[in-house]
């Protein structure tokens, strides 16, 4: 397996574990997470001072080490990935795992699960995205840790659950959210669906991981006792629905039908337009709302006050939502001349909802807004180099983020897991890395 | 106690109200603008707000002539014993009801307020005017969703979702600072922002930024790529769509999903011993999805999404809402419970998605009804 050598730039001290600030410090969490659902749930928690001990395969690398998402390389689609991956290189795996401990254990060998049955002893949260039955394999049940810990939190994430017939069905982020409903809930109608065009389930039901560990830690807080729970993504992503579930369901008329989804029509009529309007380049676009009277007023001044929208068909809020096609071509003549930054600017300055849709080269880069707040953040990678990170979107007032290290490479901390955390001495760790367990 | 009423800050109360706490919810008379948010039971607007229910079911409700803090002595006694504050207000707006941190701070230390609102507490863009078509636009995501003819605009994802993503940052970063508070300890300000929840929630699109430079193209149902990628939905002989998840690479993957053609007699000529190579496997990608698009044509969703995960292939049924309640794995988990609507009928309402307990034997209380108390 090739590796870059580190960068003479990051002595092993730079990146050496310290004691952590931030309101979460001195929790720690073994996290068996992989791919994306079980990194995301702990990825806020290691950045708000958390010890996250993330717990590899080996042999097995996790989907995201294997991503080829590099900086020195041109792009490629993710499934276009090497033979023999640097395990160390992805992008991915770095903006999810920051601020993160990693060791790697073969967990086929029993001073492997020993290992981690000292670190459960030692840990207040357990947990795992794996697909349901590989816990279990390794004996790593609820029931066996709360023996070693009894007050131990355990929080299994799945894309279906761990009860109901689906339970061992296989899930990814776009199969949560083709099953939960929110793919069939956008796009134009009379087409396939658009959906969601990224693994959105896969941050949301992380997310809501991040919550059920917390909620544990704040239930152990006031009753002294843990507790096991399981998420299931599907269940996460019904429950964003919004109100256009109980509509469906309600209404009796359903959702498999000739108009809808509504595209980018308001979903109950509130705003027209209600739109994304094509602007001075290729692929270049601006979205905009005007929700009733007033605004309209306003938004035919920024307009400079055509002779179009003056006309008795855009009178009401009625009339320009059932002409809303004429409407959104009179609007795009405008919008066609401009860039979309210009059209935000100019709208917002009479009091309209408007958003140059962004691309994350300006997210990154450009947007004065997310630049000011700190929103991206900047950290070294001793292979994967020096690059922004999707950081904390919240300022907290006296506890802010302990952002401390990039992502661990594979193995990185095995040594000061097993030394400094376990107390194990350095001639068994060294045996132990000598006999494959570590 | 929550004064919002948007569903960003409404969805805070509402998943904080599912997890067990007590969520009051502050009106003034005539009830909060969201009671008047289609849509309505029976389309009737002079009825009930399913909009409402959704994201205020099981809150309590208390109404005050003023929703400045402080001004009514049943708000202010609440406000003095509340552990959580929130609300949707930009600086000016906050001041002015006494709703910033100085304020509440001042007659009750422990509490946490959180602000959840379209651009945050400081920036050049506080002041600028939001919705969820716009917020999504401009935190990134909405260039990722919508077909692979980028003639076409982007399109808007269903359901709130930019306030459903800050929302979620918003009780984490609450329950956060619950617990640093612990028992008797001070509490804080938490300004949450719209933008930024949404901009560091985008996939692999923000990566492909930083790292090789390149920006993602959307396609109709799966993930933005910096080039494209085969199709992920195909349609059923039902006319609904199903969404595979095909990893051609992998060589386990492969032979799942093979076996699953063979067994549903459509493997063609996939089982020639050229296609155990996963570069010939890439090189012909375009036939095989051909075959998985001819295959799928042939039987009904419901059991080709059961079939495919029987032999370990990732796929599903791209399920319209209203056939959730009768999905026979959410039945078994008795996923949806009935909700009482003010005129007598019910609705089914999702619980949320956890379960706690050994064994799974009981999910935190779900919710009530949206009445006024």
């Amino acid at each position: 397996m090739p590796t870059t050598p580190p960068s003479p730039l990051h002595t092993a001290s730079s990146r050496s574990p310290r004691p952590r600030s931030g309101p979460l410090a001195g929790i720690r969490i073994l996290d068996f997470g992989w791919v994306a659902v079980g990194p995301l749930a702990t990825r806020l928690l290691a950045d708000m001072g958390a010890e996250v001990i993330k717990v590899e395969h080996k042999n097995r690398l996790d989907l995201t080490r294997r991503l080829p998402v590099y900086k020195d390389q041109p792009p490629r689609p993710f499934s276009d990935e090497d033979a023999h991956p640097d395990p160390d290189k992805s992008g991915l795996f770095n903006n999810y795992n920051r601020n993160k401990l990693g060791v790697t254990l073969d967990m086929a060998k029993p001073e492997a699960r020993a290992i981690v049955d000292l670190l459960i002893a030692r840990s207040d949260v357990v947990s795992e995205n794996f697909a349901p039955g590989v816990m279990e394999r390794w004996g790593l049940t609820y029931q066996h840790m709360h023996q070693i810990r009894e007050n131990i939190i355990f929080v299994r994430m799945s894309g279906f659950g761990h009860s109901g017939p689906y339970r061992d069905y296989k899930s990814y982020g776009p199969i949560a959210q083709a099953v939960s409903g929110l793919t069939h809930m956008s796009g134009l109608p009379g087409r396939e669906p658009s959906g969601i065009g990224f693994a959105y389930m896969d941050n949301m039901t992380g997310y809501f991981g991040t919550s059920a560990i917390l909620m544990a830690l704040i239930h152990r807080m006031n009753t002294g006792e843990g507790l096991e729970f399981s998420l299931s993504g599907m269940e996460v992503g019904v429950n964003l629905l919004g109100p256009a579930l109980l509509e469906a369901v309600a209404s009796g008329r359903g959702t498999r039908r000739a108009d809808f989804p509504v595209g980018n029509l308001h979903p109950v009529g509130a705003a027209s337009p209600h739109g994304v309007y094509p602007c001075d380049a290729e692929d270049s676009w601006c979205a905009l709302a005007v929700f009733g009277d007033e605004q309209w007023s306003q938004f035919r001044v920024a307009l400079g006050s055509p002779s179009w929208a003056g006309t008795p068909s855009f009178q009401t809020h009625e009339m320009r939502l059932a002409n809303h096609d004429a409407l959104d071509s009179e609007i795009e003549s405008w919008t066609r001349q401009r860039s979309p930054h210009e059209v935000m600017h100019n709208l917002q300055s009479h009091g309209i909802a408007a958003a140059a849709v962004q691309t994350t080269a300006e997210l990154q880069e450009a947007d004065p807004q997310l630049a000011e707040r700190g929103t991206f953040v900047e950290l070294d990678h001793p292979v994967a180099g020096s690059a922004l990170f999707e950081g904390v979107p919240v300022h907290f007032s006296s506890t802010p983020p302990d952002h401390w290290r990039s992502s661990p490479m594979l193995g990185e901390d095995n040594t000061y897991v097993l030394e400094n955390v376990l107390g194990i001495s350095t001639d068994r760790v060294t045996e132990l890395r000598e006999q494959g367990v570590i | 106690v929550e004064f919002s009423t948007d569903p960003a800050g409404e969805m805070v109360g509402k998943l904080l109200r599912s997890a067990g706490a007590s969520v009051v919810k502050i009106e003034p008379p005539g009830g909060a603008c969201s009671r008047r948010v289609p849509p309505f039971v029976r389309g009737d607007p002079s009825g009930e707000s399913l909009h409402f229910l959704w994201y205020n079911a099981g809150k309590k409700f208390l109404t005050v002539e003023s929703t400045s803090s402080g001004h009514d002595p049943a708000l202010a006694e609440l406000l003095a014993g509340a552990d959580v504050v929130i609300h949707s207000e930009r600086p000016e707006a906050a001041e002015r009801r006494e709703l910033d941190y100085k304020s509440i701070r001042a007659f009750n230390p422990r509490a946490i307020v959180c602000a959840i609102t379209p651009f945050g507490q400081t920036g050049p863009w506080v002041h600028y005017s939001a919705c969820d078509l716009t917020a999504l636009a401009g935190a990134g995501m909405l260039l990722l969703c919508g077909y692979d003819d980028l003639t076409i605009a982007p399109v808007r994802p269903g359901g709130y979702q930019s306030y459903h993503v800050a929302a979620t940052f918003a009780v984490n970063s609450i329950l956060i600072a619950v617990l640093h508070r612990g028992v008797s300890g001070p509490g804080q300000f938490l300004d949450v922002s719209v933008h930024d929840a949404v901009a560091v929630s985008l996939d692999l699109a923000n990566p492909y930024w930083s790292y090789p430079k390149a920006t993602v193209h959307r396609q109709a149902s799966r993930g933005a790529a910096p080039v494209p990628t085969q199709p992920a939905v195909f349609r059923a002989a039902d006319g609904r769509w199903l969404q595979v998840n095909l990893m051609i690479s992998e060589d386990q993957a492969w032979r799942r999903f093979v076996s699953w053609l063979r067994d549903g007699g459509l493997s063609v000529d996939l089982e020639e011993p050229s296609y155990e190579f996963p570069a010939f496997r890439r090189e012909h990608a375009g036939h095989i999805y051909q075959i998985l698009d001819a295959f799928v044509g042939l039987h009904p969703a419901d059991q080709l999404f059961w079939t495919a995960q029987d032999h370990g292939v990732p796929a599903g049924v791209v399920y319209a809402p209203e056939e959730l309640v009768t999905d026979p794995h959410l039945a078994a988990r008795g996923f949806f419970a009935e909700v009482p609507l003010r005129d007598g009928g019910g609705v089914p309402f999702p619980k949320v998605p956890f379960e706690a307990g050994v064994g799974y034997a009981a999910r935190f209380p779900h919710t009530g009804h949206a009445d006024p108390d």
